[in-house]
Parts: structure tokens; C-alpha cells; sequence
């Protein structure tokens, strides 16, 4: 009986050594997965970098450096999908709804269309509607073919174009701060929104810390 | 390099593992979202893609060798490895006067053996550093035992090369999503990610970057030894690892060398068929034990398309463990048939003071290469 | 054999030889990709496009990146480029020797560094339809077996000669006119990502262990050495630069 409880202590204590030593206790579990991540947070990284013209659903002209100051929710679709498409949209209007209030007022949506030669700033706006969402927010993004692919490769969108209406298309959704560097990914159809609002709230949290310090 | 497993040891790890059972399972998880199943963890956290400045040594951790070396496990229980394997290019031999631009990890075909225990943890980190030259020849600081048992037996003459090329690596020893950690990456980038040994095995780790077929003749695999957790039922007196492979080479009209050639890869039609990467890997260094002794040899076959009839001439398999798992074992074997990716762990002892042929006995393979030998010398009382 | 590749070369649309700016006018045709995509989509056909008969060279992007500083490699920002853009230039703004000499191909560009350089000049990268069909073209034109490209394409993967590139343009251009498309560097294309589907499910990581035979039609080796150019290539990122990767631009007929 004695031996077999020196051995449950010592195994014990050897374990519990092992344990300590693991370097990796609470490390980060929702580390990104994403190709243009994990350099440390520099300007250098910023989508405002895009230099392009793009039409809002408003036709009005917009830049996406009209963003900055603010956080913005991005994502890519185009208006003939009738699958993944409207859910993509969904999942961004989940995500605005499920913001605390103060934060919402700030946050912006950009939605980008694949499809320039169909999704015209009018249907565009017709798209829009459909959707019900707060217009002064949400802008709806029509652009020239090559900055689409631009702003899909800064995103990180993999897209192809069939020449037939249709586009195969990765599904994401992107949270950009409001330097517009890319802080969350959340890949695929009908996500849980808690990451990115997650994010949305700890981005507002160190604005505020930073603005108090100053 | 001779290994030994004193009882105490035995003992104590046995006792660990005990009493780590009568731990709540809870405490091996480290991250959110991990979970267990039957004692085993899943749900690791996913990979991460960065970019870091680091020209440091190709290969980092202390349980890495170059074959057909196997580190000591000189801890008991379990515990978590900080593993790198760089991805370089290399010009190296395989038989002599046939030397071709390699991809590698760590700059050796096959590349370093990582050995681990059943349930340590692996926090492995790899840069692509296929567009730059880097040596493995000369001594290195911080480096893993890889280096110096490279250095001290250079039969692949290696030099570095320079192939630009996005590559990935697929760890046969770690349950994982694929597509997650197994991503590829391009040159210049390093992917780091976890992994648990859930099982014992001998296993092969390659480039899962399309065509694999390629990407593995051209020379990117190596070994994990995941050695069982309560330890094998005897004790060995030498353990070897010992990995085959094909080659399938031709030559380069526009660079004097040689290549790779699909053709023969698509025609499963070698030009070498190697243990440990060169025709004469294990003859010009042969494996060394003495009449009566165990040998251990901790075989993989790492294709990329061939199987392996592997056999001792002289000697029968006392006992195989077929995939290096203690549940799979098999009593008295004359050869043991390695699929495209199989590996094992098959002891034998040593009858006589003599010279002992290893062989795939698939002789097509054999007069191609695959072949080593043994040499024992009289017995120590 | 040879009289039906002659045959064929006779009754294919030529294309007019490299003007003085070396740009070669490809007539377009009714063409297919040579690898399999999940669906067949689209009329498989390709308009009439120009094509740069050379890669552009390390003094052309010289010359734009002094014209627009702000793709100098130490002001480009991170998000354009990797840490190796331009790295083979002594300096930011100067040539040197060896690779880095004027007439070499100018790699370590990112995708997004040639496209903009291409934008500068009005034009664009071509598709990845429109080079394989000026790559087959050109062939087609010298008379290239399919046997002797698949081998000239794993030497180059064998031994890229990324320590001494050779120069855009030896000699006379054969065939249509163009220069080196294989076995120089590999060279961007608009839309070098390949998208597989799987059901409802676009792979993000289009392609990875298993998925080669998904791709190709036949699997000889011409194949094969073609696909692992779209495998290799789309595996890169946009802001991937490396040493063996250049490229050349398309422009649009007037």
C-alpha cells in the first residue's frame, strides 16, 4: 500500500512538473489562419492602400479610405447568386445586429459585387432594400473588374469568373479596424458571429483606452 | 549508436503513466475548443501563417537525427517538443555520380527522425526557405543532434540549391484537419501548428503539396518514431531507424545532372530504390550489434509508390510490431510486407558473429539499392 | 506525324510577327484550358489579345518604379509585396550584375506589383487562358512535341537556374515571335488561383494532397508538367515574390 502511494506521489508531482513546464498553457486558441497575418499591426497592411474609384448603391463615388476612423465589416458576393450570396449578406446583417448599440452606430458594412456588369449601382440599390438594412451604414460597392480582383486579393477572396452571369467564389466575411487593416476572418456560410463582434468590442475598447491616454 | 533501457526507467515511466491516469484528463488539454476521446486529445487550435525573420539553423529540437540514428527518450511521461523543420532545397547524391536538386526538409533525404512518446504534444514550426541557399555541412548552433551525425557521415554530398517552390507537410503521426494544418505555403513563409501523438507507430511525414507524387520523389519525407507509452515488453540492445524510398531520376540534358522524371513516376519504374536516401547508405556505414543481441529496427516505407518485402538475410522477426503499435503484434517473421507509407517496428536477434543483408526482397528493388547490411560481431558475455 | 503538325501549323491563325515595341498580336480561337475544372463552363473560346514577345525586364520596371516611388521596394506597402520584393537590386532605385542586370527578367515582383506596372502602360497581366493558348500556340508554331516541352519544363523545375538568368530575348524570337515562355521564369497571370469546388463548398486552398488527378484530363506528361504550373503557381500568394518569377504584359486590341 505504501509503495503504490510513493508512486501515485511521485507520478504525481513528475506530472505536474511536466505541466508546468508546457510553455503553451492558455496560448491563444483562436490564433488566425490566414495568409497575411501575424506581422506586427503596421499601416503597411492597410485595404486603404487600394487606390480606386468605386460607385455606392447611392451612385454616389467612393474610396475605401472613406472608411478610416472607423471599423468596417467586409464582404464579397454578387446579386444573381442565389445560394451562398444572401447568407454571406445574413451573416453580416447578424453580425451588425448583434453589436452592442453604441458600437453599431460606428460600424460600417461594405458590400463588394464580383459581377460589375450585372450588379449596376441601381440593382445594387435594389439588392440593398431587399436586405432592409441601415442605409447610412452600409454601402454596397460597384467597381472595375481588375480593382475587384485587387481588393479580392488584398481580402484574400479566391474568385473565378465563368463568363456565364455565375462566379465560383470563397465565402468570407472580413473585420477591418478602422486603419483598415484586416483584425478578424471568419471563413464559410452562416458563421457564429461571436468572433468578429468579439473583436469589435475589444477594437473599441483600446480606441477608447488610446484616445483617455491622450 | 547504441540504446539502452535500464529497468528503473521502465519502471518509472510505467508508474507515470499510472498515475497520470489517475489525473483528471482535463489537465493534458492546453488550449480552448481541445477535447478528449478515449484518452486521446483532438480539436487542436489552427495553424498559423506568419512571416519571421529567421536564417537560424534548418532543423531545431533535441529528439531529431539524421537516419539512421534514433534519439533518446530521456524523460518519462510525457511532454511537449519544439520541433522546426525548414524546408530548403539540396543537391544531393543517391548512388554515386547521381546527384539532382532535392526538395528537403532540413536538407537530407529522407529527412531528420523525430522521436517522441505516445501523447506528447508537438508545437511544430516550418519555414519555406526553398528560394534561398542554405548549408547543412558545416556546424551549426542550436541545432538538433541532426547536424553533427550529418556531418560526421556526408554520403549525400549535400549542397544547398535554390528551387523556389510552395510546399506544406503532412504528418502521418497527427490527427489533424488537413486542410487546416497541412496548408501549403509559398516561399518565404512559415506555417507553425500542434500536433498529439494519440498514437505509437512508425510514420511518415511528407510535402502534401500537389503533385505529391513529385513533391515526394523529389525527396520530401522523413520519419516519426512515436515510441508506446508503457514502453515495448523487452528491452532492445540496438535500435536503428531505417527509411525506403524511391528514386526516379534521369538525366537533365540542360544541366548535367539529373531529374526527376514523371514518366518513370507515373510508371512505378525507379531508377534507385534506397534505404536511408542512397544506394550505399548502409553499406558504407553499415549497422553494427554482436552475436545474441536484440536489434530493433524501426522501418518506414516512404514510397512514394512502391511496397517493401522487408527481410534479415539469416535472421527471422522474433517480434513485429506492425506499425509500431504493441496491439499489432506478430510472432516469427521471415519478411514483412510495408505498403506505400507503412512502417513497423521488428526486433531480431543476432544468431551468429557474421554479415547480415537487409533487403526489400522485392529483388527488383533490392538490385536497385535496396539493400544494407549488418555486420555482428562475437558474442559479449 | 510531322506533316500533320505541319498541316496543322498551316491551317492555324497565324499571328503577326513582333512589331518594333515587341508585342505580338495573338488571333484568338476556340480553345480550352488543358486542365479539367469541375464544370464545364463558358463558350471555351479566346479573343484576339497582344502580348508582350518578351518578359519585362529589370530596367523597364527601373524605369516605373522611379516614375511612381511608391513601389520602391523600401516604400511599397506590406500588404503589396513580401519582404523579398526587389531584393536582387543593390539598391532601390539601381541594377547591378547578374540577375540583376538590365536585360534580365525582373523577378521578385509581386502580383500586385506587376499589375500595376502593367495598368501603368495600359494593358494588364494576361489570363491564365490566354497564355496557355499562347504557349500552346507557340509550340504548335515551332513545332515543339509535346514530349520535348514536358521535358525542357521539369528540367527547368529540376534545376530553375535561378543563380544566373538568362537574358528576355536571345536571338530571333521563334515561332509566333515570342520569347522564352518556358524555362526562363515562371510569370504572373490575372487570375493564377485555382477555385475547386466541392459541392456546395469552394475550397479555399484550391488543391492540396489527393486532388492532382481531379485536374487533369490526360496524364502524360505534358500534361502534368502544365498543371503543376497553375498548382505551383496558384499556391503562391499575391504578395509572394521569389526569385524565378517574373512576367509580361497583355494589352487589349484597339
Amino acid at each position: 500500500m505504501k509503495k503504490s502511494a510513493l508512486t501515485l506521489m511521485a507520478g504525481t508531482m513528475l506530472a505536474a512538473a511536466a505541466l508546468a513546464e508546457n510553455p503553451h498553457a492558455g496560448h491563444d486558441a483562436h490564433a488566425h489562419h490566414t495568409p497575411m497575418h501575424a506581422e506586427p499591426a503596421t499601416h503597411g497592411h492597410s485595404l486603404f492602400h487600394l487606390d480606386a474609384e468605386w460607385l455606392t448603391d447611392r451612385g454616389e463615388s467612393f474610396r475605401l479610405d472613406d472608411l478610416a476612423g472607423k471599423p468596417t465589416v467586409i464582404t464579397m458576393i454578387y446579386g444573381s447568386c442565389t445560394t451562398a450570396c444572401p447568407v454571406l449578406v445574413n451573416d453580416a446583417r447578424r453580425i451588425d445586429r448583434a453589436v452592442p448599440e453604441a458600437i453599431r452606430d460606428d460600424l460600417q458594412v461594405v458590400i463588394v459585387s464580383f459581377d460589375p456588369a450585372r450588379d449596376t449601382p441601381e440593382r445594387m440599390a435594389d439588392y440593398a432594400e431587399s436586405f432592409e438594412v441601415d442605409a447610412e451604414r452600409w454601402h454596397f460597392l460597384h467597381g472595375d473588374p481588375a480593382d475587384i480582383r485587387t481588393l479580392a486579393a488584398m481580402l484574400g477572396v479566391r474568385y473565378r469568373d465563368n463568363g456565364d452571369g455565375s462566379f465560383d467564389h470563397s465565402n468570407l466575411i472580413t473585420l477591418l479596424d478602422a486603419d483598415g487593416r484586416v483584425a478578424r476572418r471568419s471563413e464559410g456560410l452562416a458563421r457564429p458571429v461571436g468572433p468578429i463582434v468579439e473583436k469589435l468590442v475589444g477594437l473599441r475598447a483600446s480606441a477608447l483606452a488610446d484616445s483617455a491616454a491622450h | 549508436m547504441t540504446l539502452f533501457k535500464s529497468p528503473a526507467v521502465a519502471t518509472l515511466t510505467l508508474a507515470c503513466g499510472l498515475a497520470a491516469g489517475g489525473l483528471s484528463a482535463s489537465d493534458r488539454l492546453v488550449h480552448d475548443g481541445e477535447f478528449m476521446v478515449d484518452g486521446m486529445i483532438f480539436g487542436l487550435p489552427e495553424a498559423r501563417v506568419y512571416t519571421e525573420d529567421y536564417s537560424g539553423p534548418p532543423v531545431v529540437g533535441d529528439y531529431l537525427t539524421a537516419v539512421p540514428h534514433l534519439a533518446e527518450l530521456d524523460y518519462d511521461g510525457n511532454r511537449t517538443h519544439e520541433v522546426r523543420m525548414d524546408v530548403i532545397s539540396q543537391q544531393i547524391e543517391v548512388a554515386p555520380g547521381k546527384f539532382y536538386n532535392a526538395w528537403t526538409f532540413g536538407g537530407s533525404v529522407p529527412g531528420p527522425t523525430l522521436h517522441v512518446r505516445e501523447g506528447d504534444r508537438v508545437v511544430f514550426t516550418m519555414k519555406n526557405r526553398s528560394d534561398e541557399p542554405v548549408v547543412i555541412t558545416e556546424p551549426v548552433a542550436g541545432g538538433s543532434p541532426f547536424f553533427g551525425q550529418i556531418q560526421a557521415n556526408p554520403i549525400q554530398n549535400h549542397q544547398p540549391a535554390i528551387s523556389p517552390m510552395p510546399h506544406s507537410m503532412d504528418f502521418h503521426s497527427g490527427t489533424v484537419a488537413a486542410n487546416d494544418k497541412w496548408q501549403t505555403i509559398p516561399p518565404g513563409v512559415t506555417i507553425q501548428f500542434e500536433w498529439v501523438a494519440n498514437y505509437p507507430g512508425v510514420y511518415m511525414y511528407h510535402c502534401g503539396t500537389p503533385s505529391v507524387l513529385m513533391h515526394t520523389a523529389q525527396g520530401q519525407y522523413g520519419a516519426v518514431v512515436v515510441s508506446p507509452k508503457e514502453g515495448f515488453p523487452v528491452e532492445a540492445d540496438r535500435e536503428y531507424v531505417l527509411v525506403q524510398s524511391e528514386f526516379y531520376l534521369t538525366e537533365d540534358e540542360y544541366s548535367g545532372g539529373y531529374r526527376y522524371d514523371h514518366a518513370a513516376a507515373m510508371a512505378r519504374d525507379p531508377s534507385q530504390v534506397t534505404f536511408n536516401g542512397h544506394v550505399n547508405a548502409l553499406h558504407d556505414e553499415p549497422l553494427r550489434a554482436n552475436a545474441g543481441e536484440r536489434v530493433r529496427l524501426y522501418v518506414l516505407n516512404a514510397g512514394p509508390s512502391g511496397t517493401s518485402s522487408f527481410h534479415v538475410i539469416g535472421a527471422i522477426f522474433d517480434r513485429v510490431w506492425y506499425e509500431g503499435n504493441l496491439e499489432n503484434e506478430w510472432r516469427g517473421m521471415q519478411t514483412v510486407l510495408l505498403g506505400a507509407s507503412n512502417g513497423a517496428v521488428m526486433d531480431f536477434i543476432v544468431p551468429e558473429a557474421g554479415s547480415y543483408k537487409l533487403v526489400d526482397h522485392e529483388f527488383a528493388d533490392a538490385e536497385r539499392g535496396a539493400a544494407g547490411t549488418l555486420v555482428a560481431g562475437p558474442r559479449k558475455q | 506525324m510531322r506533316t500533320l503538325l505541319i498541316l496543322l501549323t498551316l491551317s492555324l491563325p497565324t499571328a503577326a510577327p513582333a512589331d518594333d515595341n515587341g508585342i505580338v498580336f495573338i488571333d484568338g480561337g476556340d480553345w480550352e484550358l488543358p486542365i479539367v475544372r469541375e464544370v464545364a463552363t463558358g463558350s471555351g473560346r479566346v479573343d484576339d489579345f497582344l502580348l508582350d514577345a518578351r518578359q519585362v525586364t529589370n530596367a523597364e520596371f527601373l524605369d516605373f518604379v522611379r516614375a511612381h516611388p511608391e513601389w520602391r521596394r523600401d516604400r511599397a506597402p506590406g500588404i503589396f509585396r513580401d519582404a523579398r520584393y526587389l531584393s536582387h537590386w543593390p539598391q532601390a532605385d539601381a541594377l547591378g550584375e547578374s540577375n540583376a542586370r538590365p536585360d534580365r527578367p525582373v523577378t521578385r515582383v509581386s502580383w500586385f506589383a506587376a499589375r500595376a506596372y502593367c495598368r501603368e502602360l495600359g494593358g494588364r497581366l494576361p489570363s491564365m487562358t490566354e497564355w496557355e493558348y499562347a504557349s500552346e500556340r507557340q509550340r504548335q508554331s515551332v513545332g515543339t512535341s509535346p514530349e520535348d516541352y514536358a521535358r525542357e519544363l521539369f528540367s527547368w523545375y529540376a534545376n530553375p537556374g535561378a543563380g544566373s538568368l538568362r537574358s528576355v530575348a536571345e536571338g530571333e524570337a521563334p515561332g509566333l515571335g515570342i520569347h522564352g515562355l518556358h524555362g526562363l521564369v515562371l510569370e504572373w497571370v490575372e487570375d493564377f488561383q485555382l477555385v475547386l469546388g466541392r459541392g456546395d463548398d469552394i475550397d479555399l486552398l484550391t488543391g492540396s494532397c489527393g486532388d492532382t488527378a481531379r485536374f487533369l484530363p490526360e496524364f502524360d506528361e505534358a500534361h502534368y508538367a502544365t498543371f503543376l504550373r497553375f498548382q505551383s503557381r496558384s499556391n503562391y500568394q499575391p504578395d509572394t515574390t521569389t526569385s524565378t518569377l517574373g512576367f509580361r504584359c497583355a494589352y487589349d486590341p484597339e
